[in-house]
């Protein structure tokens, strides 16, 4: 792959990457070194990439791979990840409601299990084609649907209950 | 959209049989003014999704440098192994008979403190503190015989 191409590739993909990374690891420092780590392996390997098919489900296996390592470690440690839910970027959200309504939903995401995590992110929000969040996790289709159905439901209630 | 349309979208939407399209009209209508009461419960899920579109790489990161902390760890590491190895250097020291040059241990402790004092000062200062560990030697070599 031509290095104009490549820079293409990374500029469309960086921010997929990036929030991933962060509804998987909750620190934005994480994500950030997270996603890093995935670029520099894709530009180590940017010659055989043609190979590997659909290439953003391919950075985004490895960002979910890369993630879901560093978690595992984690899980070692005590160390608290939902408290590292804290205030967004303070020029999106404005209102003391907001803010709280965002976290809650933030919160009830991280209670999800991972991979209904992966799979509503990179359709609820990143909006991609139950192809490419099939390739990303190496699950056939209808299971993909079947696990975001119960990740909407599990939001729903959750949200439901609150009020 | 209606009601109506808007029920049916939301139960297909909850059993993870809506199309993208759909998904986007979804989105459409909980961001108009237009949302019925009864589905008011789910607008903030739909803004939140809307949001999280906004959320993106810092480009600054990039340019961080990535190896600074490690090394910076590595020097510590280093300083930090040097002052044990005195300290033990220095215990065992005081058990041997021949405490090398200096005959008053009082003058040789202090000679010691003087050189760990040196080192201890540079501590923060990453390579610096590197260069300043000949100066250390030099005190080192004063007061024990090897």
């Amino acid at each position: 792959m031509q290095d104009v191409e490549f820079n293409q590739l990374i500029s469309q993909i960086k921010d997929k990457l990036f929030r991933l990374s962060k509804r998987l690891l909750v620190s934005r420092e994480e994500a950030e070194d997270a996603t890093q780590e995935v670029l520099s392996k894709l530009w180590d390997r940017r010659s055989e990439l043609a190979q590997y098919g659909n290439m953003e489900a391919y950075a985004l296996k490895m960002a979910k791979n890369y993630c879901l390592d560093q978690l595992k470690s984690k899980r070692a440690k005590t160390s608290c990840l939902a408290c590292e839910i804290v205030d967004r970027d303070p020029g999106i959200q404005k209102r003391m409601e907001d803010r709280e309504v965002w976290q809650n939903l933030e919160r009830i995401l991280f209670s999800l299990p991972e991979q209904q995590r992966i799979i509503f992110q990179l359709r609820d929000i990143e909006e991609l084609d139950f192809e490419i969040i099939a390739t990303v996790l190496e699950m056939n289709e209808v299971a993909v649907r079947v696990a975001l159905s119960r990740a909407r439901k599990t939001i729903r209630s959750k949200m439901i209950n609150v009020e | 959209m209606k009601l109506e349309q808007a029920d049916i979208l939301l139960d297909k939407y909850f059993k993870g049989e809506t199309t993208l399209v759909e998904e986007k009209q979804l989105k459409l209508y909980f961001s108009s003014q237009k949302v019925a009461d009864k589905h008011k419960k789910y607008e903030d899920l739909f803004r939140f999704l809307k949001q999280e579109l906004e959320a993106d790489y810092d480009k600054q990161s990039l340019l961080k440098p990535r190896t600074s902390r490690l090394y910076t760890m590595a020097v510590a590491a280093a300083v930090v192994g040097i002052i044990f190895s005195i300290s033990y250097y220095y215990l065992k020291q005081q058990t041997v008979e021949d405490l090398g040059t200096f005959d008053d241990p009082e003058i040789a402790f202090r000679e010691t403190q003087k050189a760990l004092n040196l080192l201890s000062a540079k501590l923060n200062k990453g390579v610096e503190s590197v260069e300043y560990l000949s100066e250390y030697e030099k005190s080192r070599k004063i007061v024990f015989k090897n």
